[in-house]
């Protein structure tokens, strides 16, 4: 079981993206149940509030020349130490669960019109979500009543709403190529940032080591040519769980035999190691094993 | 803390995160959030000089924090052209179940691999004074 705490935020947190990925997670039996559970306004901090404000009094007393070095001095900010990871590029998802967008820019969940996920009404009110594989009550067509189904609650004593079916098809028959390049800005979006970063980075020039100046540089050269390459998830973004479920039954137990063989072989050779180093090596050339010395010794 | 979970006196966030540390293998607790701490963007100065306070936007670094419950924190930081949206979400959530997938497995077979408990067959080596 998996739960999600966010904010609650539409634009990246509450919307019908996130529950289709969710939805797509169950239907693949990665996850059986996941709840989705957002604050509500003026909450108090979490866990990563916590972190911002490590980082943010840690930045505020050090230089950082550039994005290395932030990763570098930032993991300290914290106990445990933080894990940096660059993201260069993002999976473009909506195309490929909601393909139509209006002129203004808004998505249809419409099923005529492509959509993967049905539109959840009234999703701002609520702020728990569970997705799970459950019988619809009301199937529509002669689909197999068994599929991915969301609750909801408008806060945590309420109890959850009757189950409904969250998708109008399965995003999982999707083809890789359906999703499109990674989902960069165009340079006229970035141009103004552009502008403005390298105005800024003239002048603290005399500030920075020519090293990093050069790295500062290599990113003012992202921003102005953003490149989008190919859906870049591995293997589909499936997980190594669902590729072994996918491998044919003669090459798992092939598999599991070799594995079998070698988990047999390392625990015999751990046992016997074991053995030598306990009482069955004679070191001291006595001709009686190490214990049975020390028990006599003891004596 | 787990007889609080116990007797329903925890806050739900928290049992939910008191779950994933008591019971791995079936819970799994994640929470994230975004933040642009570096005022400026970078390069970042811990004193800045006349004519810095006129504001000039440096590079701009996003990061965005993910706490996995009793494994680790994973920050991922991203420049100005990408979208800030559910897309960005998304890819959080696949990059760490991904990097948890890789130390599950792993788990998986070091428990697989562990020598029981009881002194029998791996007993404690016993150490013997020189005198």
């Amino acid at each position: 079981m998996l739960y999600l705490q966010a904010d609650n935020c539409w634009r990246e947190n509450k919307n019908h993206c996130l529950l289709c990925y969710i939805g797509w997670l169950v239907e693949r039996g990665v996850f059986k149940t996941v709840e989705l559970s957002y604050f509500f306004i003026g909450h108090t901090h979490f866990g990563p509030d916590q972190v911002a404000s490590r980082i943010s009094v840690c930045a505020h007393c050090t230089d950082i020349f550039d994005r290395e070095e932030n990763a570098r001095i930032l993991r300290h900010a914290y106990t445990p130490e933080l894990h940096f990871e660059h993201l260069d590029d993002v999976a473009n998802c909506q195309d490929a669960w909601f393909p139509h967008k209006s002129e203004k820019g808004q998505r249809s969940y419409a099923k005529v019109r492509g959509s993967a996920i049905r539109k959840i009404n009234l999703i701002s009110s609520v702020r728990h979500f569970q997705v799970t594989m459950g019988v619809d009550p009301k199937p529509e067509d002669e689909a197999p009543k068994h599929r991915v189904v969301y609750r909801v609650k408008p806060d945590a004593p309420s109890a959850w709403s009757l189950p409904a079916p969250l998708f109008w098809h399965s995003p999982s028959g999707l083809d890789d190529r359906k999703f499109g390049g990674s989902l960069v800005k165009t340079p006229g979006q970035t141009l103004k940032a552009v502008e403005e970063s390298e105005k800024g980075l003239q002048a603290a020039r005399a500030r920075v080591p020519q090293a990093s100046y050069d790295r500062c540089m290599y990113d003012i050269e992202r921003l102005r040519n953003p490149i989008s390459i190919p859906f870049h998830w591995k293997d589909g973004g499936k997980f190594k769980k669902e590729l072994q479920r996918e491998t044919p039954p003669e090459v798992r137990a092939l598999r599991s035999l070799i594995w079998g063989q070698a988990l047999t072989a390392l625990t015999i050779h751990m046992f016997l190691s074991s053995c030598a180093g306990y009482g069955g090596r004679d070191r001291r050339g006595t001709g009686q094993p190490v214990c049975e010395q020390t028990v006599h010794e003891r004596q | 803390m787990l007889c609080f979970a116990r007797l329903g006196l925890l806050d739900p966030c928290f049992r939910k995160t008191n779950d994933a540390l008591q019971f791995p293998e079936n819970f799994m607790h994640i929470d994230w959030d975004g933040t642009t701490q570096l005022a400026f963007g970078y390069p970042h100065f811990k004193e800045s000089t006349h004519g810095e306070d006129k504001a000039k936007q440096r590079i701009a670094n996003h990061l965005n924090i993910v706490i996995v419950a009793g494994w680790k924190i994973l920050v991922y930081d991203n420049l100005d052209y990408i979208y800030q949206g559910p897309d960005l979400t998304v890819e959080l959530l696949q990059r760490t179940l991904k990097k948890y997938e890789e130390v599950y497995l792993l788990m998986c077979v070091c428990v697989c691999l562990t020598p029981p408990p009881s002194g029998k067959l791996f007993p404690a080596r016993r150490v013997v004074s020189s005198g």
